[in-house]
């Protein structure tokens, strides 16, 4: 547990271009998205959206001193409720709103003036703590705050008094001049991630220190990207972000996406959409550079050359048209294969199997490495017996259920198949399921698309 | 694509020799490549009497014939005799078989001709079609009988039903039968059973062996192969066979063995098992399954019969009243 007592500040650096005030030039009071203030306690590069589970306990209390200090100063906060609607719209994950593009989007959605997005990071008995307001009239920082000091009971009282300081340096948002920012303490980043966005002025750094604070303790290293290039083999194809921000276009081979504002080996989603191809979604971890896996093109047309076991001594085709790509198939297909005698005394048999049918996956997308399919159909086997017993024979089956898996790993795509037939007793065989050795047959094949 | 096509000849080459221990395996039966001879029987079996008539394979000196017998129904004709290519040869009456009062059985007597209900034939007369060479001198093969050519015996007419077995050996066609009557109960318990077969496995006088396939009252597909020593069986001493059978003498059961597909084919048992769906080679010492070769379900009604010498076997459908040779799969 923290101690009991009020320990000071130790370092407070809040930078701002001007006074503010908290109502609008037409007396309207401003209205601000204090976004959850994340937990980013555990790691120097957060692995996870997801607090740690013995610091993400303090994030509701934090955001609220933050949100209190707000209305406190004359602003109307938004209810969480307002702005994580808009987050759920867009299906974001908790700390995707420490991106200031993403922040003031939802902010802006959500009918506020300012969008005050955050983080802390819980360090033994200590704790760092950085906001940001966002003016989302015009996507800069407006003022930020960063603070490193003991961590106990008293924290938040100090919280509130150094935002209530913050936001009396705070301007007016619609008097905000582009590149009139602020920036951090030392050499870190002055916020979270999307800090870089518009950020181009030089930084001025006020420290403060409350009474019996040492002096010179350095705020925990929580690594900002501001520039991460994506590498992709899909040239043309163009980069979204989870939610529909776009990055941009690959071209030769990359794409730069400036102002990016991630945590380094934090998580994030993104789209990758190119025509003739399978929209991808792909979870990346930050870093300065990321390859992307290459899109998977649509296929419409597929020819698969299979082996059934028991029907060995032949080889089967199977044609394959998709309406829908890589996603459902009809099919027309013919197996050819011979019955060896057993003994010297006998002789082959052949029988050719006709069948057509539908198939389609289930579950995994086109571009996993595995994917589950099923299939039905009908057909006919036709049967030649030779020798001295000349004969021809048809058994017409139903393809009842089939369900196959198959994988990319080594290239094509090879699948292996469990067939429950279900034979009409038309011809040598009784209306009955259809077996190998009392099993149901089982195929295994390679499909060549395109 | 050289490395793809690589590695799909390498998954190739290594699913191809895992898969060759199912190469022989089809969905269809694996004895239809074993088929050798098949007849259409249909214009001479009536169709309301197709089920019948039960295949046998008689080898007389010199002779190798498969025979259709009506064991159990008085209505013409009596038997079908084809030779080996199922070639059909000639049809018999009841009255020509000595048979007015009933359906018969047919053995490869122990003079080397071929016995038909109440009478004989020589090859020769069996080949050409002939009226019969011979009489069993008032003897009527009624049920399940056996011979051994080496002992001059035939031990005629294991009775189908009951708690013990009671039956007349003949030292070959004499006008009675060798004295005393050889009986003897099944088990101690008294349980009824039937007798579906006998079969001279080895004729070897002092050391042969036949088997007793019994199946228990009303569940024909519950079998008991009984190895007893020739000797007991074609001795004229008192106490032999000895009783009860299944106490004294080597056997073993089975479900699900309909006794329509049991047989002696030379070197072993053979039956289909509906539990294994698939024909087994039960040894002749133990009885235990040596072989299987699965080949699906079978119809019920199929009647096996497998040349004793080996070879082949015949199944004969009365369904579709046709006779099938299939070659021996092992």
């Amino acid at each position: 547990m923290k101690p009991a007592l009020l320990l000071p500040l130790l370092a407070v650096l809040v930078v701002s271009a001007s006074p503010v005030s908290a109502q609008a030039a037409d007396g309207t009071r401003h209205q601000a998205a204090v976004f959850t203030i994340q937990d980013l306690s555990g790691a120097d590069a957060p692995q996870d959206q997801s607090p740690a589970a013995d610091t993400g306990d303090y994030q509701e209390t934090i955001t609220e001193s933050v949100s209190a200090a707000f209305a406190a100063d004359g602003y109307d906060v938004l209810a969480p409720a307002t702005w994580q609607e808009e987050a759920r719209r867009r299906n974001l994950p908790p700390r995707a709103l420490l991106a200031e593009s993403i922040a003031v989007e939802v902010a802006r959605a959500a009918g506020a003036d300012i969008a005050v997005t955050g983080y802390y990071a819980v360090q033994g008995e200590r704790i760092y703590v950085s906001l940001q307001c966002w003016d989302v009239a015009t996507g800069v920082l407006a003022v930020g705050l960063q603070q490193a000091t003991q961590f106990n009971i008293g924290f938040y009282g100090t919280l509130f008094g150094q935002v209530t300081a913050m936001l009396a340096r705070l301007r007016p948002p619609e008097a905000s001049p582009a590149g009139a920012v602020a920036s951090a303490a030392g050499s870190e980043p002055a916020t979270g991630p999307g800090a870089g966005a518009g950020s181009t002025s030089a930084s001025t750094s006020v420290s403060a220190s409350g009474p019996g604070t040492p002096a010179g303790v350095s705020p925990p290293a929580i690594p900002v990207l501001d520039t991460v290039t994506f590498v992709s083999p899909d040239e043309g194809a163009e980069l979204f972000l989870a939610g529909g921000a776009r990055i941009g276009v690959v071209t030769d081979g990359r794409v730069v996406w400036q102002g990016a504002g991630v945590v380094a080996g934090s998580r994030f989603t993104v789209e990758k959409r190119k025509g003739g191809f399978h929209t991808g979604v792909e979870t990346v971890r930050a870093a300065k550079e990321i390859r992307l896996r290459g899109l998977v093109a649509q296929k419409t047309l597929g020819l698969e050359a299979d082996w059934t076991f028991g029907q060995l001594a032949g080889v089967g085709a199977t044609l394959r048209m998709y309406p829908s790509p890589d996603a459902w198939f009809l099919f027309l297909g013919n197996y050819f294969y011979a019955q060896p005698p057993l003994t010297s005394a006998g002789y082959t048999v052949f029988h050719d199997d006709a069948g057509i049918g539908a198939g389609s996956y289930v579950i995994f997308p086109a571009d996993s490495w595995v994917r589950l399919g099923v299939s039905t159909g009908a057909g006919a086997i036709f049967t030649a017996t030779t020798g001295p017993v000349g004969a021809v024979y048809t058994d017409v089956y139903w393809d009842l259920f089939n369900w196959w898996i198959e994988t990319r790993v080594l290239g094509p795509v090879i699948f292996l198949r469990q067939e429950i037939k279900f034979t009409l007793g038309t011809g040598l065989l009784g209306m009955q399921p259809m077996t190998v050795a009392n099993f149901p047959p089982f195929t295994l094949g390679v499909v060549f698309r395109w | 694509m050289v490395r793809h096509a690589w590695h799909a000849a390498a998954a190739a080459a290594l699913t191809l020799p895992l898969s060759a221990c199912v190469f022989f395996l089809s969905p269809f039966p694996a004895t239809l490549s074993q088929v050798v001879a098949k007849t259409d029987l249909s214009s001479v079996i009536p169709a309301a009497d197709a089920d019948s008539y039960q295949p046998c394979v008689l080898t007389p000196t010199g002779g190798d014939f498969v025979v259709l017998m009506k064991p159990n129904s008085s209505t013409d004709p009596c038997a079908l005799v084809l030779d080996s290519d199922l070639h059909l040869i000639q049809s018999y009456t009841h009255s020509q078989l000595a048979l007015s009062g009933g359906g018969g059985f047919a053995i490869t007597d122990a003079s080397g001709d071929a016995a038909l209900g109440g009478v004989s034939f020589t090859t020769s007369a069996l080949a050409q079609g002939l009226a019969p060479s011979g009489s069993l001198n008032g003897t009527r093969l009624s049920a399940p009988s056996f011979s051994s050519p080496n002992a001059g015996k035939n031990d005629v007419n294991f009775p189908y039903s009951g708690s013990t077995i009671t039956y007349q050996q003949y030292s070959l066609w004499s006008s009675t039968p060798d004295s005393p009557t050889h009986t003897a109960q099944v088990d101690a318990a008294g349980n009824s059973y039937q007798v579906e077969g006998v079969y001279n496995v080895d004729d070897t006088p002092a050391a042969g062996s036949v088997v007793l396939v019994l199946s228990e009252q009303g569940d024909s597909s519950h079998v008991t192969f009984v190895r007893i020593p020739l000797y007991d069986l074609t001795t004229s001493a008192t106490g032999f066979p000895k009783s009860p059978l299944l106490s004294n003498y080597t056997w073993k059961s089975y479900d699900s063995v309909p006794s329509s597909s049991i047989g002696f084919a030379g070197d072993c048992m053979v039956g289909y098992s509906e539990n294994d769906r698939a024909l087994n080679r039960y040894s002749l010492s133990n009885f235990d399954v040596i072989q299987s070769l699965p080949i699906g379900s079978s119809d019920y009604r199929l009647q096996y019969a497998y040349r004793p010498s080996g070879g082949y076997a015949v199944i004969y459908d009365p369904t579709a009243r046709t006779l099938t040779k299939v070659a021996n799969w092992w």
